[in-house]
């Protein structure tokens, strides 16, 4: 099997169960919460509710709520998907718009943006605003449109250079300098 | 009239050279923000909040209220003219909007828009003189069992009322309010849910939350698929409407702004309802061969939907300022710069900081004209906006909320989390989980929890406080009604549709 096919088998396998793995990850998360909420300090606590009350309602509530969805997801799984049953036009109409301008998005290119992003953040203090900044965005940029690299590196840079001054110097806000170390504002 | 003379009083500090740049500057920068692609109030708010850190509280106030109504109508611009809504208050002027469009009457459909906007705004600002000083001296009537029921109320109506999976808009619910709990407790200084990290005891920013839910998954959406050009748009000169035009409009114009002001004002509801429902009541009132031309580019589908949701902007502005609880995600938001200022929204802020809020109040009703002057002679210079390059914009977006995270706390911490609750947000989106109800559920929680506590502990830790106390009781039962009765509605309603051999329209 080639590598594009598995990817697509991939992909109907979650898109017909998301549902159920949403659920599942809701049941996840609410039970780690719940573990949390159970070991909050309750002592000292007066009539009606202390400190670990309402987070141990939210994540039993989370956890029911994450099976009525794996419920809901196993029951469509099953049974032949039939669509939504929208009473009011104006509802699935604006549904049907709403999807329709939504395109499935391709993982491996999330995945590449979730990275640059997260690259971003590590670099942002250290190297300083403008250098991160530039960095960042030229490298985005020219992933999605290589051929206009000219007007890639001067949208970067130019991006970068104007919002540090605007911000450090109009309106104060010191930004990181990092390995620059360009004026501060503030 | 008492709340009459305050809003002269407001319009005297409104009109000062200082004010007048700000709503100006807001109404802009809110209009150019709405404009692009994918963008709505919400994120244009949560972008522009870095902007107002070195402002006064009033003159950040009156900016980011003008942004509020002009990323509105901004929103129209986009949603008329390229069919890409930035939230679902405007999709449903695409409809017909973009029907109008398609058919060569792009400006129409546009100044229809526009003057929707501004008699929607200015009906909605006068309401909210009138009705905020009521809503005070109701208030105090309100203990805390009755507030702890209203905020109840506002999440329950919000889930409920979500189009899609009302299961899933309930998590979406309870994921934000599990965000308003972390932090350190407020009474009793206990951690909850901070993993032992210091930089979480203080909570997390709903400014990062709202940036994170609303501005990072669409701008990753937008950058994976991988766009180089922007969708195609049609040529503009000038936003103008005709007599006849006018006499079709006049109706839904009025019925919009009752419409959306009264969604506005109920907490939980706000502009997408608001939008909705006058959309189904134009179709509804619409007689003969204007009733067919809905869907294919009527202009009452443009002109009553444009003015409900401008309406329910400053209705929603009602229960936010007088109650302290917020009518949409996007006033939950601006609850949060209040609080950032030092200000709490509620019966004493009329007291305390009276001039203040008369300001900000009459600085709407001027923006809502300057909305007006500045968007149906240029027209043509926002439409520009919808040509800049998804890569850029999205790109742009990123490196905006990256820094606007940092300058909150100025702690690399605050960037781990965007990325966090934003790739959380992503994935809600991707699968169906409205994110609206979880903004409000994040700002909501620790009021709600003050209130539900401080009633337990006025009744001694007795439930029965709640339907014991007349006012509350009244509450839980309008709540009920007001979630339980539409969905019974719509289902017999659906059983009369499906039995009937000609099917009617039903409406939302």
């Amino acid at each position: 099997m080639t590598k594009p096919m598995l990817a697509e088998k991939a992909n109907t396998f979650f898109k017909g169960r998301a549902d159920l793995l949403c659920g599942l990850g809701v049941i996840v998360a609410g039970s780690l919460l719940l573990v949390s909420a159970l070991g909050i300090d309750t002592t000292g606590t007066k009539a009606g509710i202390g400190p670990g009350t309402v987070p141990v309602a939210l994540a039993t509530l989370l956890i029911a709520g994450g099976a009525a969805l794996s419920l809901t997801g196993i029951r469509t799984a099953r049974s032949s998907h039939k669509g939504p049953q929208t009473v009011s036009q104006a509802e699935g109409d604006v549904e049907a718009l709403l999807k329709e301008s939504e395109p499935p998005v391709p993982l491996k290119n999330l995945l590449v943006m979730v990275l640059l992003f997260i690259g971003y953040a590590v670099a942002f203090v250290p190297l300083g605003y403008v250098l991160s900044t530039t960095i960042f965005l030229g490298i985005v940029v020219t992933v999605i449109d290589p051929a206009k690299w000219k007007r890639n590196v001067l949208f970067a840079v130019g991006f970068s250079a104007i919002v540090y001054l605007g911000f450090t110097q109009l309106l104060r806000v010191p930004l990181p300098t990092g390995v620059l170390g360009l004026p501060v504002g503030g | 009239m008492d709340a009459f003379g305050s809003l002269i009083g407001g319009l005297g500090s409104a009109l000062t050279p200082t004010n007048l740049m700000f709503v100006f500057l807001g109404v802009l920068i809110g209009t150019i923000v709405g404009v692009l692609p994918g963008l709505g109030p919400i994120t244009a708010i949560a972008l522009l909040i870095p902007l107002t850190f070195g402002l006064e509280p009033t003159s950040g106030l009156i900016l980011l209220s003008g942004v509020y109504y002009g990323a509105m109508y901004g929103g129209s611009i986009t949603s008329i003219l390229i069919r890409t809504p930035g939230e679902v208050a405007s999709a449903v002027t695409a409809l017909d909007g973009h029907q109008m469009a398609k058919s060569g009457h792009a400006g129409p459909a546009l100044a229809t828009a526009a003057v929707g906007s501004f008699i929607g705004g200015t009906i909605a600002v006068i309401g909210l003189v009138f009705l905020s000083p009521v809503l005070v001296n109701v208030a105090t009537a309100f203990g805390a069992a009755e507030y702890a029921v209203l905020l109840v109320g506002a999440l329950a109506l919000t889930a409920s009322l979500m189009s899609g999976s009302k299961l899933k808009a309930g998590i979406s619910v309870l994921i934000g309010m599990s965000i308003g709990v972390v932090g350190l407790d407020p009474q009793n200084g206990v951690e909850r849910w901070t993993g032992g990290s210091i930089e979480l005891s203080d909570g997390i920013d709903i400014a990062l939350v709202a940036m994170a839910l609303f501005a990072v998954p669409e701008a990753l959406r937008h950058l994976a698929l991988g766009d180089r050009e922007p969708a195609s748009t049609m040529h503009v000169q000038r936003a103008w409407m005709n007599k006849e035009d006018l006499r079709r409009s006049a109706g839904p114009y009025a019925r919009g702004s009752l419409v959306g002001f009264m969604a506005g004002v109920i907490p939980g509801l706000g502009p997408t309802l608001g939008s909705f429902a006058s959309y189904s009541l134009e179709r509804t009132v619409a007689r003969g061969e204007r009733k067919k031309l809905f869907g294919k580019g009527a202009i009452e589908g443009v002109a009553g939907p444009e003015t409900a949701n401008n309406a329910a902007v400053g209705g929603a502005m009602v229960p936010m300022l007088a109650l302290a609880i917020p009518g949409s995600a996007t006033t939950a938001l601006l609850l949060f710069v209040y609080q950032m200022y030092g200000l709490q929204p509620g019966p004493q802020l009329f007291v305390n900081d009276g001039p203040l809020v008369w300001t900000i109040v009459a600085s709407m009703l001027i923006g809502n004209a300057m909305l007006l002057a500045l968007n149906m002679p240029m027209v043509r210079i926002f439409v520009k906006m919808l040509k800049v390059r998804p890569p850029l914009l999205y790109g742009g977006v990123l490196a905006f909320v990256m820094l606007g995270a940092y300058a909150l706390t100025f702690s690399f911490y605050s960037l781990l989390l965007l990325i966090a609750i934003g790739l959380l947000g992503y994935v809600m989106q991707e699968n169906g989980f409205p994110l609206t109800p979880a903004i409000l559920a994040a700002v909501l929680l620790p009021m709600l929890e003050l209130n539900l506590r401080r009633a337990l502990l006025v009744s001694d830790g007795d439930w029965t406080t709640f339907i014991s106390r007349p006012l509350s009781l009244i509450l839980i039962i309008i709540i009920v009604l007001g979630t339980r009765v539409p969905p019974i509605v719509k289902a017999i309603r659906s059983r009369y549709k499906t039995s009937k051999p000609k099917p009617t329209r039903i409406n939302a």
